[in-house]
């Protein structure tokens, strides 16, 4: 128990953040880190020592949300992915007359929503596609490690991540639209 | 065929050169094609930009007190 909580303790905020990517409530998102950390202890008979245990219980976590989760979901989804308007929206409004949002993007545009709001826009994803960004957003893992944790093939996590970037971004460019961080640019509507 | 980059072709690898799954070859030639092209190096800082504050903004949600305290005392219970 000793090496098992020492392994677990320093990834459980990670996975609180996963959690709540996946899940879009923090109730839940505890819920789901709980159910994980259970799991893991359950099976950490099956950990070999020395390998990636945040891998090990990131993809424990994440098996969790599929099977607990994700048949409980509304599937709400008010636009096909394949009609998301040809990205790079921001640039494209940049280009549309607006020179600030292009000069420094992080201050204009996502510095000034909300986590919340963003982390909102990758729950609404659809479930495979969110499973796939919410581990996208994990520091530092390859589409390899996600590939694992997701446990679908590589190339299935590129396509994944390809159509949830689409969607994400113009999730975030109708919320920047509502607060006003951007103009509409002619001829995209 | 051209070793060089169209702007659309670089356009195509820009995200996964940003994520750093490109071969070395593969981002070589992004790279060549971005020593040269103003308006694709404005695009990738841009995106890069915008994927950075992303990552930095989602990873901000708080996580509530005493989360640890509450998952380990449901470890103990479930010995």
């Amino acid at each position: 128990m000793v090496e098992f909580e020492a392994l677990l303790r320093p990834q459980l905020e990670s996975a609180y953040r996963l959690a709540y990517r996946l899940t879009g409530s923090a109730a839940d998102a505890e819920d789901l880190v709980q159910e994980a950390s259970l799991s893991a202890w359950r099976g950490f008979g099956s950990f070999e020592p020395g390998t990636n245990f945040p891998a090990w219980f990131y993809r424990i976590l994440t098996n969790a949300f599929v099977s607990r989760y994700r048949k409980s979901r509304r599937q709400g989804q008010t636009m096909a992915l394949d009609e998301v308007p040809e990205l790079y929206l921001w640039s494209q409004s940049a280009e549309a007359g607006r020179e600030d949002v292009l000069a420094d993007p992080a201050e204009t545009l996502v510095a000034r929503m909300d986590a919340e709001r963003i982390n909102a826009a990758i729950t609404a994803l659809p479930d495979e596609y969110r499973v796939v960004a919410a581990l996208y957003f994990v520091e530092d893992l390859s589409y390899q490690e996600i590939a694992g944790m997701a446990s679908i093939p590589i190339g299935t996590v590129r396509s994944r991540l390809f159509r949830a970037r689409r969607r994400l971004q113009a999730a975030l460019w109708e919320a920047a639209l509502e607060l006003g961080l951007v103009a509409e640019p002619e001829g995209l509507q | 065929m051209s070793d060089e980059l169209t702007c659309r072709q670089a356009f195509d690898r820009l995200e996964e050169f940003l994520d750093r799954e490109l071969s070395a070859e593969e981002a070589a030639r992004v790279h060549a094609h971005l020593q040269i092209c103003a308006q694709c190096t404005r695009e990738f800082r841009f995106e890069r930009l915008v994927l950075e504050a992303l990552r930095d903004k989602v990873n901000r949600i708080r996580v509530p007190d005493g989360l640890e305290d509450r998952i380990f005392a449901a470890l103990e219970s479930a010995k």
